[in-house]
């Protein structure tokens, strides 16, 4: 692990784009030594920040994360230990980590560790009392599997197959995850002395999201769904107050839709929280809202701003609230007053996303309002930041300079464009090979978002640079249904999709070829998950693209809403009814049914374990085109689910295979 | 391993239902050690009966395959050795067979072994030339897999992801298989003195069904697509015929459907092989026919029989040609003048489906005449049996008496009625619980046959006497669509499947109601692969049953004729058109059209490595019911693939289940 002490040098020279000597664009392999802070916790004092530094392992091909510390003016930058979710005490001596499935304590005087707990399984959503003496967390009490009847009983030593396997849950499998394990989450207190910790809440219900504590600490605020029929009534939750000695658990909202992100006044007086009144759409921007301690007098705080907040945190003085939002790609860290007066105190909030620019990152306040985030740029993952209202931020990390001093990237452009389709302005950017000149003609690669109700921004991605760095002019856009436009603009696709973000798309294309560099005969397309739906819509429309890539699609939205572990979450918000009653609108908008358009020829490349657009989706893209004769292969990812990020050679061969697909089809032009 | 001396003893004492006191019901671990005869293989002298002896290995909780030998008139019934595929040299002193993925040589006489390969991949189709100095086989050449680009390497010692695996091939997949290796099947012949083998076909074509040899043992005929579009013409094949010396591959047939089984004939003259002209229907029967060795003077021989024949096999004379053909739930082996005149040898063949009644047998004729073949009765899994033409079948073993001595076994009576539909007639069977009584009232579960173009029969099934044991009455049927009652019969489904084979089985229900014995409120219905789509189709259609289980269904055809290993096979056959040019029919008549209206608790239960009905379809229905708020839950097989009875502890456990699901539904009425 490099020690990285002449911070300000470094930082200084990261954003100078001189070409030196050595330098070469961005390798593959470049993936394993890429480095980006998460998870940045401000100590109460504001004079250090605890993070979590990530970085790649070359011998497990897995990532890595350790506790560093960092003083707030970028000195002392040191490893703590292995760890992850590091929380500070309250009174700034300890920190609370979680680390081998238990909670940690560390000393920051001695650096003397504690394990708390001796668990069975994994805690998470720590949060200290307000008086140091508890923690609350979340954990799974799990119950016995369902069985209809005991197995057959096998003699000793003998090797039969494994039992069978009952599942009897509406929400059975998380991708990511597998098949989940059976039981319910609680929410637990300890004593930081140490010893077993007490459970809360009780009842057959899913208890997932941190708890927000009383300025008393005597009583937890948290987001549930404990109504009878919470299984179907899955897009619902309401905040909880619970005391923590025990008692009645007592209901603080009741409104269709979901409430969570609680957070408690300092004067015990109020509570802010994040939700919205659900009305069954495709997207619905979350509000700030606040009310009274007991439920009453709730209200919207950020009426104005049409934006979703989330990580809603009181400033001392009970007289603002800190949260995040994401706008126009680019997330920042802000505060409001409870009259709904926001002022940005930060941007480019990210990092964790080292793949593709999605939004990722978080941020932490000092009770003297200082506050530390991680930061990325489309040049820089994910490095720390700190900052205070009235202050510039300073960043005061520089995992990444050892490397990518010696890299030139491809240089990002943000590009806004009218669509096609109604004239409505579409945001994206334009990544160029390093060594870039506008009198050539490169290739054009349309890479193209998941979600779709997610949003790219101006962030480092792996992936981009590394199509930039094979020579290839890549677009990647907001198209309508993007985040961070507004809810009008998010939920365009409401019972339409895909819909007229396929203008938007190839508006975007046309506004590229405009500037006179693209190569239009070699125009390639891809994209992951919605993208890779979109990827597959879109051959089966136009043949403008010379070959695609179809990353983790979706094909066939009958079979995707009974198959995905989320299976459940489109019916009447995303299309009309349910698929049994009403297949019209489900096959309609399924890339299958456009199938017999198609000429691109196609890969597909997919997760083997993927269980949000599981491999059964690839093999009907796959399989439909291979009868119909066009060009077409699977690529699966072994041991890979949804993000096929996990495993840094997994991205790395992810790439390089959508590349050779490109590069089998592309031709040579004319210059 | 039981050695079986008083064979005819005992083989009749199995017939005789004599109510002995030590006597249980068949219990769920007998299927450990229940036991059966595949593939009899008679010496040329008709004296003997080489045949795999297979049993369950409790240990390993999988079939053990030993070869064992029994003379023609049942007595030095003796084990061989491990192995399978056993096949006499043309003299009758020597057994080539397969074992450990090699070819093995026995001398009869000393009892000598040799391993005369050291190949690769697994040789298949093992075929003696006339002349005994050659054995034609079928094996896989590999070639290296696609790859588009290379992957990272990575530092030594390190343990990375494995790479990225690339798929390009049209059929890519096989139940029970999985993923298949790259490669093209060929064809071989191996020198029997041992060797190299030598590749006698060539290109980039599959070749994986067994050849049969020209009397001169210099030319070998066999079926395969050799057609430049072969991938998309799956659904036709033609015969061929190739020197082994080496030489051009000629094709003898051309028409547009399967052509295969070639058996020439002892003089050469003639090839008799099995196929029909492909009218793409979702069943035509299969015919035999007989050609010159050229191709030329193509004609049927079994015009007057309305069944799918197969394993044609000449007699010695060259005047009649063996068979064996499926009857009303029965199989039989039979010959034909090449007049057409069919005459039925032996009946019931079968015994390879223990879990379930399917068909499951085959025959071999000896220089004489005589055969050998294995049979199965509703209380006999497989046993040998040799016949001879103008003589009575004789049993030769009695693999399983001692353990079903000991057993008092559901009786099976045979049973027809009319649809509803059409008045058609439908045969079933009615398994009943042991030491039943009219008097009472039983609860029923209708266990229905997958395919749906297949049939169940009068055979041993250790499912439906678990079942039957239980305490239930069993109805199984073959409906419209199944297999033995002629092509117009299995043809009915036809662009309408799942169709008015729904009101057959329900027809057969009020049948077996009809007979007073049932207790009307306790109906339950299940089945596997086209079983559990009629299962799940039922209670879609209706709430008569008071609870279901659908095992490995299809509820949705659209994702299933994209995902299954054979994915391809039901276009313009079985539904109109293509699923992405017209998506109704394929959705009209998936189960999961249906899901609004189940009321009826829905147990599934499926192999998680099944490729031929996903698991993903499984989930489909299992996530609707749950929606609806219908009971229901899903029971995943670990590392099962279609077939749910390989491992006999997964064959147990899953009717157990099924039991288990039913038996939590069951009410019991306070009298009789």
């Amino acid at each position: 692990m490099p020690s990285i002490t002449r911070i300000a040098v470094f930082a200084g020279a990261l954003s100078l784009s001189a070409p030196a000597a050595a330098q070469t664009a961005f390798q593959p392999m470049d993936v394993f030594e890429l480095e980006f802070a998460v998870d940045p916790q401000i100590s109460p004092d504001a004079q250090r920040v605890v993070y979590v530094r990530t970085s790649m392992d070359i011998m497990t091909d897995r990532q890595r994360t350790e506790l560093w510390i960092v003083n707030a003016d970028g000195t002392g930058h040191r490893r703590l230990g292995a760890g992850a979710a590091p929380r500070w005490s309250p009174d700034g001596t300890r920190i609370a980590y979680v680390e081998d499935g238990q909670i940690q304590l560390r000393w920051m005087d001695t650096g003397e560790t504690a394990t708390l707990t001796q668990l069975l399984d994994a805690p998470s959503g720590l949060r200290w009392s307000p008086d140091g003496r508890w923690i609350a967390f979340n954990m799974l009490v799990p119950y016995p599997p369902p069985q209809l009847v005991a197995p057959p009983k096998p003699p000793p030593g003998a090797d039969w197959a494994d039992p069978p396997i009952m599942e009897d849950r509406f929400k059975s499998r998380q991708d990511g995850v597998g098949y989940l394990d059976f039981g319910f989450n609680h929410i637990f207190v300890l004593s930081v002395e140490g010893g077993t910790p007490v459970r809360v809440t009780s009842g057959d219900f899913q208890h997932s999201s941190p708890a927000a504590w009383t300025p008393d600490s005597a009583h937890l605020v948290f987001s549930s769904n404990r109504s009878e029929n919470w299984q179907r009534d899955y897009r619902n939750s309401e905040l909880y107050v619970a005391p923590v000695a025990g008692g009645e658990i007592r209901a603080l909202t009741d409104r269709k839709g979901p409430d969570h992100s609680p957070a408690v006044s300092p004067d015990g007086q109020q509570i802010a929280f994040v939700g919205y009144e659900d009305r069954l759409r495709t997207y619905q921007v979350s509000r700030l809202e606040v009310m009274n301690v007991d439920g009453s007098g709730r209200r919207v705080v950020t009426a104005d701003l049409d934006r979703s907040v989330a990580n809603p945190v009181w400033a001392t003085d009970g007289h603002r609230i800190y949260f995040q939002y994401d706008d126009e790609g680019n997330r920042k860290v802000a505060f409001t007053t409870l009259d709904g007066e926001v002022a940005i105190l930060a941007e480019s909030a990210g990092g964790s996303s080292y793949g593709l620019p999605y939004a990722s990152g978080s941020f932490s306040v000092a009770t003297d309002g200082a506050f530390a985030l991680n930061q990325t740029r489309p040049d820089q993952p994910g490095e720390v930041a700190v900052g205070a209202p009235e202050e510039a931020v300073r960043r005061i990390t520089s995992l990444n300079e050892d490397l990518l001093g010696q890299r030139t990237l491809g240089e990002v452009e943000e590009i806004r464009w009218e669509s096609s389709a109604d004239g409505r302005r579409v945001h994206g950017w334009i990544v160029k090979p390093p060594g870039f000149d506008p009198s050539r003609r490169y290739p054009l690669i349309l890479e193209i978002h998941g979600g779709p109700i997610s949003h790219y921004g101006d962030r480092f991605s792996a992936e981009m640079q590394m199509f930039a760095a094979a020579g290839y002019v890549v677009l990647y856009a907001n198209p309508r249904g993007s985040t961070s436009y507004g809810e009008e603009f998010g939920d365009l696709l409401y019972h339409h999709y895909p819909g007229n973000d396929y203008d938007d798309l190839m508006s975007g294309v046309d506004a590229v070829i405009a500037r006179g560099y693209v190569d239009a005969d070699n125009l390639f397309v891809t994209g992951g998950s919605a993208g890779g739906i979109m990827t597959a819509w879109i051959v089966g429309k136009t043949d403008r693209f010379r070959a695609a890539v179809s990353e983790k699609p979706v094909i066939n939205w009958i079979s995707k809403t009974l198959t995905a572990d989320n299976w459940f979450n489109y019916f009447g918000n995303r299309y009309e009814g349910l698929p049994w009653e009403d297949p019209e609108p489900y096959w309609k908008f399924s890339p299958l049914s456009l199938v017999g358009n198609v000429s691109t020829p196609t890969l597909v490349l997919t997760g083997s374990l993927d269980l949000r657009t599981p491999l059964s989706e690839s093999y009907q893209l796959f399989h439909a085109l291979k009868f119909r004769g066009i060009d077409t292969a699977v690529v699966r990812i072994p041991g890979a689910y949804h993000n096929m990020s996990r495993r840094p050679s997994e991205l790395i061969a992810k790439v390089a295979n959508q590349i050779a697909w490109f590069e089998k089809y592309r031709t040579s032009s004319g210059n | 391993m039981p050695r079986i001396t008083l064979a005819a003893v005992l083989a009749a004492a199995l017939t005789v239902p004599v109510a002995v006191q030590a006597q249980t019901p068949f219990q769920p671990m007998d299927v450990f050690q229940l036991e059966f005869a595949a593939d009899p293989q008679i010496s040329p002298d008709g004296s003997q009966v080489v045949y795999v002896r297979t049993s369950m290995d409790i240990m390993r909780d999988r079939p053990r395959s030993e070869l064992w030998l029994v003379n023609a008139d049942g007595s030095g019934h003796r084990h061989l050795s491990a192995g399978s595929s056993p096949r006499w040299s043309p003299d009758g002193t020597r057994v080539a067979y397969t074992a450990g993925g090699q070819i093995h040589l026995r001398w009869m006489d000393s009892g000598e072994t040799a391993t005369l390969t050291q190949v690769l991949e697994s040789p298949r189709g093992i075929r003696w030339s006339p002349d005994g100095r050659w054995l034609a086989f079928n094996m896989l050449v590999p070639y290296p897999p696609p790859q588009l680009a290379a992957p990272p390497k990575p530092p030594p010692g390190a343990e990375w992801a494995d790479p990225p695996i690339m798929e390009d091939r049209f059929k890519n997949r096989q139940d029970g298989v999985g993923y298949l290796d790259f490669g093209f099947n060929h064809i071989f012949v191996l020198p029997v003195e041992g060797g190299t083998p030598a590749q006698v076909t060539s290109g980039d074509f599959q070749h994986s069904s067994a050849a049969a040899w020209t009397p001169d043992s210099r030319h070998l005929v066999f079926s395969a697509n050799r057609n430049p579009d072969w991938v998309h013409d799956y659904r036709n094949s033609e015969l061929y015929l190739a020197p082994i010396a080496g030489g051009e591959i000629r094709a003898l047939t051309d028409r547009q459907g399967p052509d295969h089984s070639p058996a020439v004939s002892p003089d050469g003259q003639q090839i008799a092989f099995v196929g029909y002209d492909d009218r793409v229907r979702t069943y035509q029967v299969s015919r035999l026919q007989v050609m010159n060795l050229d191709g030329s003077g193509q004609r049927v021989v079994t015009t007057g029989l309305d069944r799918s024949v197969s394993n044609p096999v000449w007699a010695a004379d060259g005047h009649r040609l063996y068979f064996q053909y499926d009857d009303e739930g029965n199989s039989k082996v039979a010959f034909v003048t090449l007049d057409g005149e069919v005459e039925v040898l032996g009946e019931s063949v079968g015994g390879t489906s223990y879990g379930r009644p399917y068909s499951g047998g085959s025959f071999s004729v000896a220089n004489d005449g005589s055969f050998a073949f294995n049979q199965s009765r509703p209380d006999m899994p497989g046993e040998a049996a040799v016949g001879r033409h103008g003589e009575a079948v004789r049993q030769l073993t009695s693999l399983n008496a001692d353990l079903l001595t000991g057993r008092t076994l559901g009786e099976v009576e045979e049973i027809w009625w009319d649809s509803s539909f059409d008045g058609r007639p439908v045969q079933g069977w009615i398994v009943k619980p042991p030491d039943f009584d009219p008097a009472r009232r039983y609860p029923l579960i209708l266990e229905i046959h997958g395919g749906p173009v297949t049939n169940y029969g009068d055979r041993f099934s250790a499912e439906m006497q678990l079942m039957a044991a239980a305490g239930y009455v069993v109805l199984y049927a073959n409906p419209r669509g199944s297999t033995s009652y002629g092509e117009e019969f299995g043809d009915l489904l036809y662009r309408n499947y799942p169709g008015n084979d729904y009101d057959d089985l329900m027809s057969g229900v009020d049948a077996v109601s009809a007979r007073g014995y049932l207790d009307e409120d306790n109906l339950f219905v299940t089945g596997g692969s086209a079983g559990g789509i009629m299962t799940a189709w039922i209670v879609g259609k209706t709430d008569r049953f008071r609870a279901a289980v659908s095992q490995k269904p299809v509820v949705n055809w659209i994702s299933k004729t994209l995902t299954a290993d054979n994915w391809y096979g039901y276009y313009f056959s079985r539904y109109e058109g293509l699923p992405w040019e017209n998506p109704e029919p394929y959705w009209r008549f998936s189960p999961i059209s249906l899901a609004g209206n189940v009321t009826t608790p829905t147990l599934i239960v499926t192999g998680e490595e099944d490729l031929r009905t996903p698991l993903s379809e499984s989930y489909q229905l299992f996530h609707a019911l749950k929606f609806q708020g219908i009971d229901t839950g899903v029971v995943r097989l670990p590392g099962a693939s279609h077939d749910m009875s390989r491992r006999p502890s997964q064959l147990i456990a899953k009717i157990a289940n099924i039991v288990a699901w039913f038996e939590k539904y069951r009410t019991h009425p306070t009298t009789n």
